[in-house]
């Protein structure tokens, strides 16, 4: 018996611990099911004490961890619920369909709540495309990314993407869904009311994606894709059909609980939807539509088929359900009934196959992290104007700083009505609905940073994905992290692991913004390499009135270039210091005072509204974000820097802004009066990009910017 | 005055279509129809919204030219009706054979999102009333398969007949250059049935029927048409 305890991936003191509470010996249906809800990927055994250290309250949170997805108030009666979560191994072995059922699932944790999916980001790590594996995974994943996305009917607005070695056999795909929600649509998982029925809504049961989530909680294998089964296969048509029948079923009958079938499959699902309302239930598994008609139980407990929902229902409401999913071509079928008694038990064809405590599978043993530990060096050099002007067109041709449009046009980015803003700069703008509330979103992480210092590094994830939203005038109010991380069961992946946490932790209470939720994916190492530690932020910023926000209205020339923030630029984990190889050494720590400070300005209303433009000072310094200025806009810009270096010109600042403007005198004022610094650089032109300072002055024209930009060279 | 949306299996931008066309025809009836059981006798204008109707897993448009709905659309057409196909509902028309030629993926391959420009091209229909020959108008194209061709001799017809509605052009109307975004049989971008009361168009003018944003040159083309149809009153 015990060999069918491993074979379903548990450690003996694992199994041990299943015995004693069961009190008896498990059956093989209950160790495979147990297998899946006591993976890493379910359990978050490794991770789950560590996140209760993140600040999970606010203003705005309307459902946090635990949920779904996280549920955040817009006013007016509007919210926005939001989640991020990964999809690295299957799309290091199948990056389309990885990438695709990644959107798939993370729009079914969205719906879930009872929002409406409104638009998708995609946060990606590749190896140099150099590389040509890495390449075709690069071109496989947004191929994945457009192909679900364009085909559901769901924008995908932003996001982000690094090249560093450490991914170059374990890409990281992590995507984010935003949708909203009128308050009192929001939706729990937590199943109710004896004899209420589960009804399963969606997709006929098929055989791929079983163990999914085991799988997404060991290493990568060299030979990983014999692996390919585990990977599920995403249908955005029929995603589409599912999320129109949902809504309709929400909006027309009493739902008492959704949850979508994710890792872990039905089995996961009625588990956890039973676990969080304190009930059980028994679930008939020959009611379950099959698409392979020799699916054993365990393959219909377990199977990860996409594109399907569990609803609990009053038993009056399962007839009309089922004549809307009709309407839309899906199968809804009633598979079983909510008991009083906190157990599950699985049925085939009236004989049952097992009985056993909810909370047996739910609560998973944790697992204690073991200790561990950490870099860094420096130097500099003399500069001058020729060299200056090169190493701008030399960064702006780096992969990780050109032009994003060759992906994010292959997104349908419009879709949906409520893009305000497209991707391109900083963060998206989305409107909730015609006349309502919207949000600023983006998301970052950047790995040069977290390879120095994981804490650090988390630190200023969060604290750039607070920029990005401030840049578009919104005030941050809530954040969806994913964490993706190496083996925690080396040190330096459990040290990894802490710092992460401890570093959002940090920079959120700082900022004041709350945790929502997301998602921990360890086990990122393949042939003996661990990825860069990586902690995705997804930030939402609020806009009361996203039409009018930063940056929607267009940029001209004879506008007012003004710095914004203390110029405290450092080298530490730039570009400019890996692209001199000046050898790197640990970065600052964010400038939070100054951050708040800026949030102070931006709340004011005149000074919000003089604003034609904001763009913060990141990856690749000052000079960078004046170039990105005027490849974004297509406007030159004239500008006088005075006391300038490399330091200065490509440091890389936490707490900067260029903002261009019509009225700098309501800027300044509003500056002044909250203590952030502001000097005008120069002016917009319908030139190129001019500099003067005291190395000197030299000149780009708009078209040899976007040649380097493109990297057309 | 009722404008009808057909709603196929698939569908995306059935609920944006009709964000527009409320902007665009104050005062009229907007309801969108799950296409099968749809009813378009009492309806003066009809649109196919663009979308992946039935996935598009066959070639696009191919199953949901073979709905009933089709049927009622043809009637709307036989009594003067208006009846315009955006993007997926573009090819919707072409493979129920209401309008001339047909689709290949991108040249490039891929999906294409981004705005292009569009010249208006001399040629009488209601939809086209708010333009001169020669405009040039700015709307958002979202697809993969929207290479249009069309024979040598189609596209001489079609000409000769003012039937070309929209070519993708340049900033300044030029057509010379690179700016045929897929492909298209002389980067035409939308035509016109016989009598100009049908068009089908790739590009999106319900996603540029937004003024708070400073897109609107979409809105004139849902709109524009209308007021005429409804002066000319054949409807």
């Amino acid at each position: 018996m015990a060999d069918l305890a491993a074979a379903a991936g548990l450690t003996p003191e694992e199994a041990k611990e299943a015995r004693r509470r069961a009190g008896r010996e498990l059956n093989s249906l209950e160790w495979a099911i147990l297998g899946v809800q006591w993976s890493e990927h379910c359990a978050y055994k490794h991770s789950k004490e560590l996140l209760r250290s993140l600040p999970k309250e606010g203003a705005s949170v309307m459902a946090g961890p635990g949920a779904s997805a996280g549920v955040l108030d817009l006013g007016d009666g509007w919210a926005c619920a939001a989640k991020i979560e990964s999809h690295n191994h299957p799309s290091a072995v199948e990056p389309l369909q990885g990438a695709a059922t990644g959107l798939g699932g993370i729009m079914r944790d969205v719906l879930a709540m009872g929002a409406r999916p409104a638009a998708f980001l995609d946060s990606l790590r590749f190896g140099p495309l150099d590389d040509p594996r890495s390449a075709f995974l690069a071109r496989g994943v947004v191929a994945g990314v457009g192909h679900y996305g364009n085909c559901v009917g769901v924008p995908t607005v932003g996001g982000d993407v690094y090249y560093h070695p450490s991914y170059q056999r374990n890409p990281l795909v992590n995507a984010m869904c935003v949708g909203f929600l009128r308050h009192e649509e929001m939706r729990s998982a937590a199943a109710a009311g004896e004899g209420n029925v589960f009804l399963l809504l969606g997709a006929a049961t098929g055989r791929d994606g079983i163990g999914g989530a085991a799988f997404a909680s060991v290493e990568l294998q060299a030979d990983a894709s014999q692996d390919r089964p585990r990977v599920q296969v995403g249908d955005p048509f029929f995603g589409k059909l599912l999320i129109e029948a949902t809504l309709e079923i929400l909006r027309d009958l009493k739902v008492v609980a959704i949850q979508d079938l994710g890792a872990g499959g039905l089995a996961g699902a009625s588990i956890e939807m039973c676990h969080q309302g304190g009930v059980g239930a028994e679930i008939e598994l020959a009611q379950v539509p099959l698409r392979a008609q020799d699916l054993v139980p365990p393959e219909i407990l377990l199977s990860e088929s996409q594109e399907r929902m569990l609803l609990c229902l009053r038993p009056e409401d399962v007839a009309p359900a089922q004549a809307v999913a009709r309407r839309y071509g899906i199968e809804a079928a009633a598979i079983g009934r909510i008991t009083a008694k906190p157990a599950m038990r699985f049925l085939f064809h009236g004989q049952c196959l097992s009985e056993l405590d909810t909370a047996i599978y739910a609560e998973a043993p944790l697992r204690h992290l073991p200790e561990g530990m950490p870099v860094g060096h420096r130097a500099l050099l003399t500069y001058d104007a020729p060299a200056a002007r090169q190493d701008l067109l030399s960064l702006l041709g780096l992969p990780d700083l050109s032009d994003r449009s060759p992906i994010y046009s292959t997104y349908d980015q419009d879709v949906g009505l409520r893009t305000v803003v497209r991707p391109g700069l900083d963060a998206a703008v989305l409107r909730a609905a015609l006349g309502a509330p919207g949000v600023a979103v983006t998301t970052d992480q950047n790995p040069r940073l977290c390879a120095l210092s994981p804490e650090l590094g988390a630190e200023h994830a969060v604290a750039e994905a607070a920029r990005n939203v401030m840049a578009r005038g919104a005030a941050p109010i809530g954040l969806t992290n994913c964490l993706n991380l190496p083996s925690p069961e080396h040190p330096e992946g459990a040290a990894a692991l802490r710092a992460v946490v401890a570093g959002i932790g940090h920079a959120a209470r700082e900022l004041g913004v709350p945790v929502t939720g997301g998602n921990v994916s360890l086990y990122n190492e393949a042939e003996g390499v661990a990825i860069v530690p990586t902690p995705v932020i997804g930030m939402i910023g609020l806009l009361p009135d996203p039409e009018h926000a930063i940056g929607v209205g267009p940029a001209v020339p004879g506008l007012e270039v003004l710095l914004l923030g203390d110029f405290a630029p450092h080298l530490g984990g730039s570009v400019f210091a890996e692209l001199k190889s000046l050898g790197q050494s640990e970065p600052a720590q964010p400038d939070y005072e100054g951050l708040r400070r800026m949030r102070a300005v931006l709340e004011n209303d005149a000074a919000r509204e003089a604003i034609a433009l904001l763009h913060d000072v990141a990856d690749g310094g000052l000079m960078t974000a004046l170039a990105e200025i005027a490849l974004y806009t297509g406007l030159g810009l004239d500008l006088a820097l005075g006391q300038a270096d490399a330091l200065t010109l490509f440091g890389e600042a936490s707490a900067q802004f260029v903002a261009l403007s019509g009225d700098p005198g309501a800027l300044m004022a509003a500056a002044e009066r909250a203590g952030v610094n502001c000097r005008t650089l120069g002016r917009t032109t319908a030139g190129g990009l001019r500099i003067q300072s005291d190395l000197g002055v030299w000149e780009y024209g708009q078209e040899e910017l976007q040649r380097a930009w493109r990297r057309e060279a | 005055m009722r404008a009808d949306i057909l709603v196929f299996p698939g569908s995306n931008c059935d609920v944006d279509t009709e964000i527009a066309l409320r902007e665009a025809l104050p005062g009229w009836q907007v309801t969108r129809q799950w296409h099968d059981g749809a009813d378009l006798s009492g309806s003066q204008f009809c649109v196919l919204p663009g979308g992946f109707a039935h996935g598009d897993y066959l070639r696009a448009g191919a199953l949901a030219a073979r709905s009933p709905a089709i049927e009622g659309v043809r009637a709307l057409i036989a009594r003067g009706g208006l009846v315009l196909g955006i993007c997926n509902g573009f090819q919707v028309l072409v493979e129920a054979g209401i309008l001339p030629g047909a689709f290949q993926a991108n040249t490039v391959q891929h999906f294409i999102c981004r705005d292009v420009a569009l010249r208006v091209e001399r040629a009488a229909s209601p939809f086209l009333d708010a333009f001169a020959a020669g405009d040039v108008l700015t709307l958002p194209i979202a697809h993969q398969e929207g290479n249009y061709r069309l024979t040598e001799d189609e596209y001489r017809r079609l000409k000769d007949e003012g039937r070309i509605a929209f070519t993708y052009c340049g900033p300044h109307g030029e057509t010379a250059g690179d700016y045929n975004p897929n492909g298209s049989y002389a980067s035409v971008a939308g035509v016109l049935a016989e009598g100009g009361r049908v068009l089908g168009m790739m590009p999106h003018p319900e996603r540029a029927a937004w003024p708070a944003i400073g897109r609107t040159d979409g809105l004139r083309i849902l709109a524009a048409g209308l007021a005429t149809a409804m002066q000319g009153g054949t409807l």
